[in-house]
């Protein structure tokens, strides 16, 4: 199927601004896409931990793309997500 | 978070692609909570008392633009918009080929008996063909050709991700939540055949097999590869269902065919004479006694004028250029004019947010309930709904 034109990555159109000064909408998008690697760079590190701590010992185990936290980690994670993007938007909210 | 995608076609996102789009779900969830909540908090002590009175959804538009949190809330939630689709691109190309497989295999197997009838030779509406709805790269008629389903997969497990968990497991919550009510207001309501609107995937085609066994369901859409994977995926949930490519405004089935004919968030995609188009078309569908009924946006005479401007945002912001123009309309006028009667409206609680004892009782309440929760994707969602019944004369 290699012949199929591949997948667009911008959507049509305009993009809407909202700043005064069009720059602040390119660092907010900037900010999201940092915050995001971070994240993705958190959860892995987590999965890391989480393997160094509870599976090293078991050769067996190893540290792949299969390797994943039990549910209650996984809860304790996605909480720490939340309260992540809270902090980022908490000044937002300050008069 | 395209956790709710689990039947057959569900992909295989790599932790690091999880992780993106758990993150993206996280800031959706908090742009369209707490932010929407603060920015609703600033109009209400800042901006509404110098507001006029009768002061309309468009004069709060006005009056918010330059706020400094609106602009912020605007640009986050444009970005993560653009989020959503890109934390499943990856992951739906690599996959591409492997779902055409599995489209073949299940296509071949039809395991649930349900077909899949292409047009080729259909001329995509240049209200889909001209836009990325919602942002999304390509739109929904993006088409590979043979056995392509990249558009579905794209819209599946992206909304996946934009819904953070607020269209159930199985991202079909407003389907199963109008089928339950539908059947509980009308409980002698028995139809044999169900026609769906612009069914894309088919999301909310399936919860009206389940609701009614005996019926003969079909989803309508134009765009080929959302077809295709809508065909894939009733499939493999085990769910008769029959897709077909054709246009809304020209149906090419008979006269009074259907006893049903649905559409969910479809009409406010189209231009106001394609809408009076598919309820006339609607209408010549139906039985007599046969009910036309719409999942969609609430109309402006239903909310106050802060949440008119709410749900309007994304006529400006996020490519719906025909949201607010239809919102403006009056359905029981508009349905009216169409030759149905007996008009019917409701505000449905969301199944997977409040249970099935709150459908059920609002399926007993007569109206749809004006609240800042309804038609708006956030904690506590209630569904809009409205339609009218075909009469006994030809």
């Amino acid at each position: 199927m290699s012949e199929r034109l591949p997948l667009p990555e911008e959507a049509r159109g305009r993009r809407p601004v909202f700043f005064d000064d069009p720059a602040v909408d390119t660092l907010l998008g900037m900010l999201l896409e940092l915050a995001q690697a971070q994240w993705v760079t958190r959860d892995r590190l987590a999965r890391l931990e989480h393997w160094a701590t509870h599976a090293v010992t078991a050769a067996a185990v190893p540290f792949d793309d299969s390797y994943a936290l039990p549910a209650e980690a996984a809860q304790r994670l996605a909480a720490e997500r939340d309260a992540f993007v809270a902090r980022l938007f908490a000044p937002v909210t300050k008069a | 978070m395209t956790r709710y995608v689990t039947h057959d076609l569900k992909l295989a996102p790599r932790p690091d692609e999880a992780a993106a789009q758990d993150f993206v779900a996280a800031l959706r969830n908090h742009v369209l909570n707490p932010l929407a909540a603060a920015l609703k908090a600033r109009f209400e002590a800042e901006v509404a008392p110098s507001l006029p009175a009768g002061a309309t959804g468009r004069d709060v538009h006005a009056a918010l633009k330059g706020d400094r949190l609106f602009r912020f809330y605007s640009a986050a939630r444009v970005k993560a918009q653009d989020m959503v689709w890109a934390s499943v691109r990856t992951t739906v190309a690599r996959e591409r080929d492997a779902l055409s497989a599995r489209f073949r295999a299940l296509a071949l197997a039809r395991p649930a008996g349900g077909t899949l009838t292409l047009d080729p030779a259909l001329e995509i509406p240049r209200n889909v063909a001209a836009l990325d709805v919602h942002r999304m790269p390509g739109n929904y008629h993006l088409d590979g050709g043979a056995d392509d389903l990249a558009a579905g997969a794209l819209y599946e497990n992206g909304l996946s991700v934009f819904s953070f968990g607020l269209m159930g497991e199985t991202l079909d919550d407003i389907g199963q939540s109008i089928a339950l009510w539908l059947r509980h207001r009308l409980p002698d309501f028995a139809p044999r055949a169900i026609l769906d609107l612009g069914c894309s995937v088919g999301h909310q085609t399936l919860p009206w097999k389940r609701a009614y066994r005996q019926a003969r369901v079909t989803g309508l859409d134009v765009a080929p590869a959302c077809l295709r994977y809508a065909h894939a995926r009733a499939e493999a949930l085990g769910v008769e269902a029959h897709f077909l490519q054709a246009d809304a405004t020209r149906v090419p089935l008979p006269d009074a065919s259907f006893d049903l004919v649905f559409s969910s968030m479809f009409l406010h995609e189209l231009p106001r004479a394609d809408i009076r188009a598919v309820f006339r078309e609607a209408r010549r569908l139906l039985r007599p006694g046969g009910l036309m009924l719409h999942y969609e946006l609430p109309p402006n005479a239903a909310l106050s004028a802060y949440d008119g401007f709410y749900l309007d945002w994304d006529s400006h912001y996020n490519s719906e250029p025909f949201y607010q123009g239809y919102r403006d309309l009056v359905p029981a006028d508009e349905v009216a004019a169409a030759g149905l009667v007996d008009f019917l409206e409701a505000s449905v609680p969301s199944l997977g947010w409040y249970g099935e004892e709150a459908v059920i009782a609002a399926a007993r309440a007569e109206g749809a309930e004006a609240s800042d929760r309804l038609g708006r994707l956030a904690d506590g969602v209630t569904w809009y709904c409205y339609g009218a019944f075909r009469g006994p004369n030809p």
